[in-house]
């Protein structure tokens, strides 16, 4: 009898730890920005699409008079607010994206490009959730650079 | 509303209050509210309207509250504020005035919610600002998806 009243009082020990626990996890993953980034070489002097970038390249291909569009990198960010996400790009360059909040729907990001140190580039800007932006313009290997980013809250 | 002395008109303390106003003239006015205890009070209204303003338009989702506006601007009335003459704020358009005033800043306000919701046809990104060291930056929007690009050149 004694075993079962301290198995009992175990169990629901163990429970309300579990029931604390979870709502504790579930706002710290409430306060994730998932950031997807992906970095693209655009050039006139190739035709070649990648094909990893079909959805993407025709909405370029509006704007941009660039002819071949090849994914350099890509990479998911899963980052708290105020915390600064790195992507090391081509010639010692850096792209930094902290979110810094959110409002009406929209992710609010710090995004700066540095070269070596020194920032040549920085915006604010207030990404719709789930959708994407792209900055674009250093020069890279006859191309430019093309930054394609997603920000999706939880 | 306060009047102001006469050496600073009403939209002079309005940018005043706004910071836009070049530096020299922002010192000047500074220094003047200091001594100006007219200008000081209408410069604290200013802030308070606006201050009421920032608290509802930082709400996304919630609709502004023409009533909380208007009793704001009541309660403005109603602090004292050394004599009153005519001209357009006279006692005679001051409800003409509030109830304009409340009206600009619904309309403002409805704006600002209305850019904060989400809507299909709304860039996808709004940039707020830019600081590069590079002259030629551009900002375009897709015509179809509204797909926010910036670009700058760096050569």
């Amino acid at each position: 009898m004694y075993s079962f009243i301290r198995l009992a009082r175990l169990t629901v020990i163990a429970a309300w730890v579990i029931w604390c626990g979870c709502p504790a996890q579930t706002a710290a993953a409430q306060n994730q920005v998932v950031t997807h980034v992906k970095v693209i070489q655009a050039s006139t002097q190739t035709r070649t699409v990648d094909p990893a970038l079909r959805q993407i390249v025709p909405e370029l291909e509006k704007v941009f008079r660039y002819t071949g569009y090849t994914l350099l990198q890509e990479k998911t960010l899963s980052l708290a607010f105020q915390q600064p996400g790195r992507i090391l790009l081509p010639d010692s360059r850096t792209l930094v994206l902290t979110p810094t909040s959110s409002q009406g729907g929209r992710i609010q990001y710090d995004i700066q490009i540095l070269n070596r140190k020194d920032a040549v580039f920085q915006t604010r800007v207030l990404l719709k959730n789930k959708r994407s932006m792209t900055i674009g313009g250093p020069r890279s290997d006859h191309g430019v650079l093309l930054f394609h980013i997603t920000g999706s809250l939880p | 509303m306060t009047r102001p002395c006469g050496r600073y008109s009403e939209k002079q303390i309005s940018r005043f209050v706004d910071g836009a106003l070049s530096r020299q003239a922002l010192e000047q006015i500074r220094q003047h509210l200091d001594t100006c205890s007219a200008c000081r009070d209408l410069a604290d209204q200013f802030r308070e309207v606006t201050k009421t303003f920032d608290e509802l338009a930082a709400q996304p989702g919630r609709a502004i509250d023409p009533n909380r506006l208007y009793r704001t601007m009541l309660e403005m009335e109603e602090k004292p504020a050394g004599s009153r003459t005519g001209g357009f704020f006279s006692r005679r358009f001051r409800p003409l005035l509030a109830a304009a005033s409340v009206a600009a800043l619904v309309i403002i306000g409805g704006i600002a919610l209305i850019d904060n919701t989400i809507r299909p046809d709304s860039p996808s990104a709004i940039v707020t600002s830019i600081d590069t060291e590079y002259t030629a930056v551009m900002i375009f929007e897709t015509p179809d998806t509204h797909h926010t690009i910036i670009w700058y050149s760096d050569t």
